[in-house]
């Protein structure tokens, strides 16, 4: 039979039409750029390490300055105005094309996201990956934003500044019921960040960037 | 007995199914109440203003006089000004339907006027999402990355703005797992706070959206707040009118077309026919635009997604 169908019917391959696509099941999301102040650094990362905290700028119209032609000067001159620098994409070739920055069609339009997320996408639902991995680059490109002095290091007097912060929160938080795991969990990570902060402190005071050697890092502080 | 008549055996009188008459509107954040809040400063309409930026002028009025020796002149104080723009956009959603698809149609999905309606909440949902870009922008921040919000995170965003001499009506955008994270810490306070009213009716279950009143703050959640840290953390704020500015232009209806609609807050829908095609094309307009306008009016609250 199946050569009969052959003799009469031209065979075609059982594949997907050449014009249907994996649709990411996510709204669009514009694409931006990350920005940074020199007051923005936070302790993050296994080891408390002290790293910028970048800000987005979202490069649509009507959204903080962008013009209804899509130039965002205005954008550009108020985030500089306030102390704002915005990390270009063309800085970091060695992460692709657009640097930072990639897109995948989703159902909506154009999801724009970081390389350093992965979504997945089971049946409908999509997750965006948190894994270890893909922190673990985003980490390493923080600490290569200041390597590379593109970042400049956070002053003595911003790490001062902090540790003040933290204090406080480790006196509030000190007076909570702390035999309560959730505030006793979170009691020992503020202590733990105004330890990493003191080790930078110190750095910062010598001179010294605050980034630690990662081989110093994998030692078990407290 | 035979052939009697069974609904086995109407094959081609019977459909497989019925289409229920009762149209059900698929789950989706739909919460809006951000759109207009008193926290938000409106700068009013460009329309007519020759321009599509409006440039807002800010100054400071907390200079001091100080002592003057006798005989002697104060010397001059200048002025501290300063000021943003607010640019204003177009935001549209469009639809088009097919004949085929409205006459066919039995329980009113393509009735022209249900998805000419639906361009308001569509409006409100883009304003929502424009607002929420800005949250995460400001200098302050507060949290942890990847570490769930608490209530000492509420605490020391509310401190930073008492700090920053913040006055008015404070809002708290969240993510919806940063505002279950901040229930959760919530439930575990002891002292005067577990004994206030709003604390308990802050845990209980609610629709997306106005969350409520505590602390004197009011609690709104989207969806549509965007991420940080690469995805690992929400970027959701907390700040007080002054921080944001908004505003947004009328549009000109030309009513000789007889196909537009006016909907509410200036939200424009227009009908459009295409008889070659048969088809139906919805287009909803707004003219808006938001900026920050006080970095120091507001906190990111930046916590695990």
């Amino acid at each position: 039979m199946p050569s009969q169908i052959q003799d009469q019917f031209a065979r075609v391959p059982i594949s997907r039409r050449a014009n249907a696509k994996n649709l990411l099941n996510a709204p669009s999301s514009p694409p931006f750029r990350w920005t940074h102040h020199p007051e923005r650094f936070h302790i993050c990362g296994e080891h408390g390490e002290l790293l910028p905290q970048l800000g987005k700028m979202v490069l649509e119209p009507g959204v903080n300055g962008v013009h209804a032609n899509g130039s965002d000067h205005l954008a550009r001159v108020g985030a500089a105005k306030n102390g704002w620098q915005v990390l270009e994409l063309q800085s970091f070739p060695e992460l692709g094309d657009d640097g930072y920055l990639t897109a995948v069609e989703g159902r909506e339009g154009l999801v724009h996201f970081s390389v350093f997320e992965t979504p997945t996408q089971q049946g409908n639902v999509v997750r965006w990956s948190k894994q270890a991995e893909g922190q673990a680059r985003y980490m390493e490109f923080l600490r290569d934003l200041l390597r590379r002095r593109i970042i400049a290091e956070p002053t003595v007097e911003l790490i001062e500044f902090m540790i003040g912060m933290k204090e406080s929160e480790l006196n509030r938080r000190g007076a909570k019921d702390l035999t309560k795991i959730a505030n006793r969990r979170a009691y020992d990570l503020v202590a733990k960040q105004i330890e990493r902060l003191r080790v930078a402190f110190e750095r910062s005071q010598r001179g010294v960037s605050v980034l630690e050697p990662q081989t110093d890092l994998a030692v078990p502080h407290g | 007995m035979a052939n009697e008549i069974v609904y086995s055996g109407l094959g081609d009188l019977r459909l497989a199914e019925d289409l229920n008459r009762a149209l059900e509107i698929l789950v989706a954040d739909l919460s809006t109440a951000l759109w207009g809040h008193e926290a938000l400063m409106y700068k009013g309409d460009l329309s007519g203003s020759a321009s599509s930026v409006t440039k807002v002028g800010q100054i400071g009025v907390a200079d001091r006089m100080a002592a003057v020796a006798e005989l002697a002149s104060p010397s001059n104080t200048a002025i501290t000004d300063d000021s943003y723009q607010i640019t204003v956009s177009r935001q549209a959603l469009q639809r088009t339907l097919s004949g085929l698809a409205i006459l066919t149609d039995s329980i009113n999905s393509t009735q022209v006027g249900l998805w000419a309606q639906q361009m308001i909440m569509a409006a409100a949902l883009r304003f929502v999402e424009v607002v929420a870009a800005l949250v995460g922008g400001f200098t302050a921040t507060v949290g942890t990355t990847t570490v769930d919000l608490d209530v000492d995170n509420v605490f020391e965003a509310q401190f930073a703005l008492t700090n920053a001499n913040a006055s008015g009506q404070p809002v708290c955008l969240l993510y919806p797992q940063q505002f279950t994270d901040f229930q959760s810490s919530l439930r575990a306070e002891t002292g005067v706070i577990q004994f206030q009213t709003p604390s308990a009716e802050m845990l209980m279950f609610g629709s997306p959206g106005y969350k409520g009143r505590w602390n004197g703050i009011d609690f709104l959640t989207s969806s549509l707040v965007p991420t940080a840290n690469a995805g690992a953390d929400s970027a959701g704020g907390m700040f007080v009118r002054g921080a944001i500015g908004w505003a947004d232009a009328t549009q000109t209806v030309q009513s000789a077309l007889n196909n537009a609609i006016l909907m509410a807050r200036k939200v424009v829908v227009r009908i459009d026919e295409d008889i070659s095609a048969d088809t139906v094309k919805i287009v909803g307009s707004y003219y808006f635009g938001a900026a920050q306008a006080q970095d120091s009016l507001g906190v990111s609250m930046i916590t695990d997604r």
